[in-house]
């Protein structure tokens, strides 16, 4: 009988291609180790090179068994030369490094080559297996011993010579004796050890035989051995102290990096058709819920009470349950963030420029489908930053700034959003360089003055690249206007932040999912619709004497001695019956930084509601964010307040 | 050339080894029993001791700490026999005093490589 392995392709695809992502998080953390290593410290990366080793042993264990032979055969390879790095008979290097990179991305071709069911790129792996034989033939390891016998270590027979003369046997030692523990005074105990040894050692013997020598005295003496990568050169002075300061702020990074490939391990894969069913029916029950609540409140108060106490307490379940739901959907930023180890390690190579990436708030948790839509916007950002903002290093020192620029990433919680920061020191928008493009292009008269507020704005503008070059990773023109549009397509705000010469940031907010929002319910005329409460500032009596009208620019209310372009809502949606302005409410509402005022009726209550998308149900509707449907089953718009604002402002 | 005590129950390993080391040119003595280890070093000193852990009357352990009360004894290189399954004796065999251990099965090799840790 023969068993239908295809059912499990889709679960061998999605499974490998995120041990490949775990590998290659693991592979970057022993490049910045042994790198480390240089710099004097310790580089402990045992664990990474088993996580390593097991990331591409797994792919290539279940390849075989599903009958990909291109990908076990590739992969068996690949896990030859990884066995030779954690038997430590090769040396982990930068060659090394690069080539297994190149091999984890060829892994990722193939799995989707099978995914995808086209012919696997055989040159490739051909091409990418003979770099790594010749890796291999490379003989020679330098070891760094720190040999400190324990106390007891006369005491039980054992011989510090005779082990160092064993290890002489291996290749060339260096050995020099520390003696700075012997005591001065009189007070020496006549069997106990007091040298302790730090041993140079050139030999083509494996890690494992140096292992053994210590084997007995491993436990009871201090054994620190590392390997050094030997055919690295040397690094000037300078840039090993801005390496070591940056390994310093990854040192906690790595950490939580390891943690994180483990957890990754012990995940359970659920089809996204599941969790959104869930979703959805615990969407059902939060209107359910409300239903029921406006149903008690129009009952009989003696005999509502204790059924109203029962829904107090569903209220709460419902809530919890709604809660850990969406948490189901919810990964950590670090999905996300994790990419740009590789693109900014391989961009900066590519442009010559030496770069750091610092994330931070990568733990932050994020709806799995907006963390999706944000992957391609940070890319741009990150990318434009890499292209754009960061200066060549002799620019760089020129202008008395570190060799190493640095790229920031940082997430954080505020509120019921997240906040995502992309900030790097490079030059910033340089207002002349953007006024001059912005002329050429037309975007700009003549003899307008450009400040930097203005530039900012600009460089969203489409057409609109001041890159001296086209190259290929960014600089077509399209970019910051498609990051802008997306962004704010998730409901998001987009911040913009440059000092020129010093660098820039961009700040992008967005809610933590799209499928649930708090919103406030208004009315206007006969209709009511749905202002979501991220946006609402404050609400206010309007007074008439605040109102001002402006020849071209419609009308502004003065609030708190700005002014503020006034929309009316009963207006923009063309409802009949609106109240005049002095007996409706204003809502002080902000987005992207801009706040406009809308004139509604009423307020009728805060709702948690279910977003509905009304593009797929119906169409795109301006000024429109979706729909919901209501406690009483009546069918609500949700406002689309960027894009009003937006709209208020032009 | 050095002189060494084995000590094991098991003559077929008592053999393997005597005759390895006598081979190699050492000068071997052995002793069937823990008593009797005991007793041979009482008799002389040795530069190298070599012990089975289980055996009847005194278990290798206790033989290791009674050598180490010996004055002659107290720096004399002590081996311990053990096996994979046993891994717990190679640290308990620390505590006690051994210097280190031996894996069986073992070939002449590996065991003459292994003295060369402790022996000159």
């Amino acid at each position: 009988m023969s068993v239908d392995l295809t059912r499990f392709h889709e679960s061998f695809f999605t499974e490998s291609l995120e041990g490949l992502d775990a590998t290659e998080a693991q592979l970057l953390a022993l490049e910045r180790g042994v790198r480390e290593a240089r710099g004097g410290a310790s580089p402990g990366n045992d664990e990474q090179l088993n996580a390593i080793f097991r990331g591409i042993h797994s792919i290539k264990g279940a390849a075989g068994s599903l009958g990909f032979k291109a990908i076990a055969d590739f992969t068996h390879h690949v896990e030859g030369f990884l066995d030779r790095w954690r038997k430590a008979t090769t040396a982990v290097d930068t060659a090394g490094l690069d080539t297994i990179l190149a091999c984890v991305d060829h892994a990722r071709a193939l799995v989707k080559a099978a995914k995808d069911g086209q012919a696997f790129p055989a040159e490739k792996s051909a091409e990418l297996l003979s770099r790594l034989s010749s890796l291999g033939s490379a003989a020679g390891n330098r070891y760094r011993i720190h040999f400190q016998p324990g106390a007891e270590f006369f005491r039980r027979g054992n011989d510090p010579l005779k082990l160092l003369r064993l290890l002489a046997d291996l290749g060339e030692l260096k050995a020099t004796v520390d003696v700075s523990a012997i005591p001065v005074s009189g007070a020496i105990d006549p069997e106990a050890c007091y040298l302790s040894w730090r041993l140079e050692l050139s030999t083509a013997a494996a890690r494992a035989e140096i292992d053994e020598i210590f084997a007995w005295v491993r436990d009871d003496s201090r054994i620190e051995i590392e390997v050094e990568a030997p055919r690295e050169p040397p690094r000037s002075e300078r840039r090993g102290a801005d390496r070591r300061q940056g390994d310093r702020r990854m040192g906690g990074r790595r950490g939580e990096d390891e943690a994180g490939a483990e957890l990754r391990t012990d995940r359970l894969h659920v089809s996204r058709d599941k969790i959104d069913e869930l979703i959805n029916l615990v969407g059902e029950l939060v209107i359910t819920k409300t239903m029921m609540k406006q149903m008690v409140q129009a009952l009989d108060p003696a005999s509502a009470t204790r059924l109203e106490a029962g829904l107090g307490q569903l209220e709460r379940n419902t809530r919890d349950l709604q809660a850990s739901v969406m948490s189901i959907r919810m990964l950590p930023m670090s999905h996300a963030f994790g990419r740009f180890d590789r693109l900014v390690r391989d961009s900066a190579q590519r442009l010559g420029k030496q770069v750091r990436l610092e994330v931070s708030g990568e733990a932050s948790e994020l709806d799995k489908s907006v963390i999706e839509k944000l992957v391609d916007p940070l890319t741009h950002l990150v990318r434009n930053a890499l292209d754009h903002g960061i200066e060549p290093a002799a620019e760089r020192v020129a202008r008395g700034k570190p060799e190493t620029a640095v790229i920031r990433l940082h997430a954080e919680h505020k509120g019921g959003n997240i906040e995502i920061r992309v900030s790097d020191d490079g030059r910033g928008v340089d207002p002349e360089r953007v006024a001059a493009r912005a002329r050429e292009v037309g975007l700009v008269g003549a003899d307008e003055a450009v400040s930097v507020e203005r530039a900012c704005e600009l460089i969203f503008e489409p057409g609109l690249s001041t890159a001296e070059t086209v190259n290929e990773l960014s600089g077509r023109g399209v970019g910051l206007d498609v990051v802008r549009k997306n962004i704010l397509a998730l409901s998001g705000g987009f911040a913009i932040d440059s000092q020129p010469g010093r660098g820039m940031t961009f700040v992008i907010r967005l809610p933590l999912t799209l499928a649930i929002i708090d919103g406030m319910l208004v009315t206007v005329g006969d209709e009511s619709y749905i202002v979501p409460l991220a946006f609402i500032v404050e609400c206010l009596q309007p007074e008439a004497s605040r109102l001002k009208s402006i020849a071209g620019r419609g009308m502004l209310v003065e609030v708190r001695g700005r002014y503020l372009p006034l929309l009316e809502l009963g207006r923009l949606t063309g409802s009949s019956g609106a109240r005049p302005f002095a007996e409706g409410l204003l809502m002080i509402l902000e987005a992207e930084g801009n706040q406009v005022a809308l004139l509604v009726d009423a307020l009728v209550a805060q709702e948690q509601v279910v977003i509905k998308s009304l593009e797929s149900n119906y169409r795109k509707v301006p000024f429109i964010a979706g729909a919901t449907i209501l406690g009483e089953g009546r069918v609500t718009l949700i406002l689309d307040v960027a894009s009003l604002v937006r709209a208020a402002r032009e | 050339m050095a002189r060494i005590l084995i000590v094991d129950d098991s003559t077929t390993m008592r053999q393997m080894v005597s005759f390895t080391l006598s081979d190699a040119g050492h000068e071997v003595t052995e002793a069937d029993n823990g008593v009797k280890g005991l007793e041979a070093a009482r008799a002389r000193r040795y530069d190298l001791v070599i012990t089975d852990v289980n055996m009847p009357g005194m278990n290798g352990l206790d033989l290791v700490k009674s050598l180490r009360q010996l004055p002659d004894f107290k720096f004399t290189p002590i081996l311990v026999l053990t096996t994979e399954a046993a891994q717990e004796v190679k640290s308990r065999g620390r505590e006690a005093g051994a210097t280190g251990w031996i894996v069986k099965p073992f070939s002449p090799e590996v065991l003459l490589t292994t003295l060369k840790k402790v022996l000159d």
